[in-house]
């Protein structure tokens, strides 16, 4: 006798590597065989998840073309399905997924590409969050600088390329009815660093200099104000970390502040 | 089939939200929330697919607006109540929260499977179970688990079939009864999903339908489906993508009959048309209930 834990084993083996033979004996086969039923499941799971990365990454869909982007969305539908039902959290290594199926040097930027529009995706579903309050920051005026910690908004994440990723979207954005985008860009023209986020309701993004990008990034890892700065001013001895967080505090970005012998958020 | 008879009396007593039905519902798609706050369309109701606002952000501020201006039902697709090894933990915690937030007037989900939680694996399906009594007592639990969390009776959907099992000697009706009774859990009764399964899979939509224990039914589900041609065999597939078909209103106005207090829901999820069009479906079905119950004046708020 079956359990209903071997049915569901032999139903996701059938979904995810084609493979009915644990599944069929168990299907009642009355007028249509038990794999042709069995198929139907398969073939929503794979279109379905297609069409889900399809909405998250459009740009790259239109970059690789609709064949391409079908073929690797169901080849990592099937290497890498979701963990959870909630789909809009769903594909976050599709550009890296894509970018090594296409072993080419020509299309390194499509993988940066990609993560720009997943930091766009993510902005938009990530959790509110109220911004700080500078005058919070009055509580704790006394502190030393290895002690503040700031929080940055849950939709904020940073993009870094050696490609003019930006740009690439950008014309990606108005495809010409022959397919074809309407301007020429070149790939030599050199990299960007942007930081995206969600402002009330719409998802903005700024570019950021090597030492500001640095100073971004040590405060996403939740690290201390002081190695923020030691790293910023790293990359550039005239990095100004007071103007640096006061453009944070106006454009929204932090969402508050903890300290490193008190978690508690402020 | 075998009959499933009650074996101990029940928490408490199956009982569907009971309240006088309001004009039909639609759902609410991202395309239409700023249409619908703007423009205020005269349906009675909203549902939502509770894994689409789960996060924060635009969706969840129309989600605030919609409901300022509309009772809310939240339909989850995602719970996977028929898994053999429990649920997602995780996930029932994220709708419970969703569902403190919305205080929805519904809350549903299907009797189907549709993840291995242990193995963090969701197959963005819903998958069809054997109907057994081990399968009862797997999903009944689940249910159990599921309405003390969220301290509320929930609604279970009956699926499209594509495939059914061999071993599987209760019927679907019995089979939502049996929960209905054990858990006191109520049915959604989806009667677009009742017309696919016994085209595809064999049985009579009517008979299914005097079958499904009428004082448990709280909300009915009317979509569209499109017809597949495999291997010269026609199947229905429960897409969504269409209007309601002829004789799925045909079953319909007998489900108005049958279950007079429950919500009506139009259903529209691909290829997702312009809000007009869902307005007049949901009129519709007014139009329709209306006729058989006598009552069409009495739905209009």
């Amino acid at each position: 006798m079956h359990t209903l834990n071997d049915v569901q084993e032999a139903f996701a083996a059938a979904i995810l590597y084609d493979r009915p033979g644990r599944l069929s004996p168990h299907v009642a086969s009355v007028t249509l065989a038990a794999e042709r039923r069995i198929r139907i499941y398969r073939n929503h799971f794979t279109i379905s998840l297609t069409e889900c990365l399809a909405v998250t990454f459009p740009v790259l869909k239109a970059l690789v073309g609709e064949n391409y982007f079908n073929q690797c969305a169901r080849r990592f539908a099937a290497d890498y399905p979701p963990p959870s039902p909630v789909l809009f959290e769903y594909g976050e290594a599709f550009p890296r997924f894509l970018a090594e199926m296409t072993r080419s040097e020509n299309f390194a930027y499509l993988a940066d590409v990609g993560a720009f529009e997943w930091a766009i995706n993510r902005a938009y579903h990530a959790d509110d969050a109220d911004p700080m309050r500078p005058q919070a920051l009055l509580s704790a005026v006394e502190e030393r600088r290895d002690e503040f910690i700031f929080h940055l908004h849950p939709s904020a994440s940073l993009v870094a390329s050696d490609y003019p990723i930006l740009d690439i979207w950008r014309a990606n954005q108005a495809v010409q009815s022959d397919g074809s985008p309407d301007t020429v860009i070149d790939l030599a023209r050199g990299g960007i660093r942007l930081l995206v986020w969600r402002h009330g309701g719409d998802v903005v993004w700024q570019r950021l200099g090597t030492a500001e990008a640095a100073f971004v990034a040590v405060l996403l890892g939740r690290s201390p104000l002081d190695r923020a700065c030691v790293t910023a001013l790293a990359e550039d001895p005239q990095f100004q970390p007071v103007a640096m967080l006061a453009d944070l505090i106006e454009s929204k970005v932090l969402a508050g502040f903890s300290l490193a012998s008190d978690p508690t958020e402020r | 089939m075998i009959a499933v008879s009650p074996i101990a009396s029940p928490a408490f007593e199956a009982r569907a939200p009971k309240a006088i039905a309001l004009k039909a519902g639609i759902g609410l798609r991202a395309k239409h929330h700023a249409e619908i706050v703007a423009s205020r369309p005269g349906v009675g109701w909203f549902e939502i697919h509770a894994e689409n606002y789960m996060g924060g952000g635009p969706p969840l501020h129309y989600l605030d607006s919609v409901r300022a201006l509309y009772p809310v039902a939240v339909h989850g697709v995602g719970l996977s109540l028929a898994s053999a090894n429990g649920i997602d933990s995780h996930h029932l915690q994220r709708l419970a929260r969703l569902v403190e937030r919305v205080e929805p007037m519904i809350v549903s989900e299907h009797l189907a499977w549709t993840s291995l939680p242990d193995q963090r694996l969701y197959l963005n399906d819903l998958m069809p179970l054997p109907y057994t009594e081990q399968a009862l007592d797997a999903v009944a639990a689940n249910i159990d688990r599921v309405q003390t969390t969220l301290r509320r009776p929930i609604l279970i959907e009956n699926p499209s079939l594509y495939l059914t099992y061999a071993d599987s000697p209760i019927s679907e009706p019995d089979f939502l009864a049996a929960l209905a009774y054990r858990t006191g859990c109520g049915i959604l009764c989806d009667v677009n999903n009742i017309y696919v399964s016994c085209t595809n899979v064999g049985g009579d939509p009517f008979d299914y339908l005097e079958r499904v224990p009428s004082h448990a039914v709280g909300e009915v589900h009317l979509a569209g489906h499109c017809v597949k041609d495999i291997d010269g065999v026609p199947l229905l597939i429960d897409d969504h993508g269409s209007r309601v078909a002829p004789a799925v209103w045909s079953l319909y106005e007998r489900a108005s009959m049958l279950f007079p207090e429950a919500q009506t829901l139009i259903e529209w999820d691909t290829d997702i048309p312009d809000l007009a069009v869902l307005v007049a479906e949901a009129a519709e079905a007014d139009y329709c209930r209306g006729l058989v119950t006598g009552a069409c004046d009495a739905h209009v708020k």
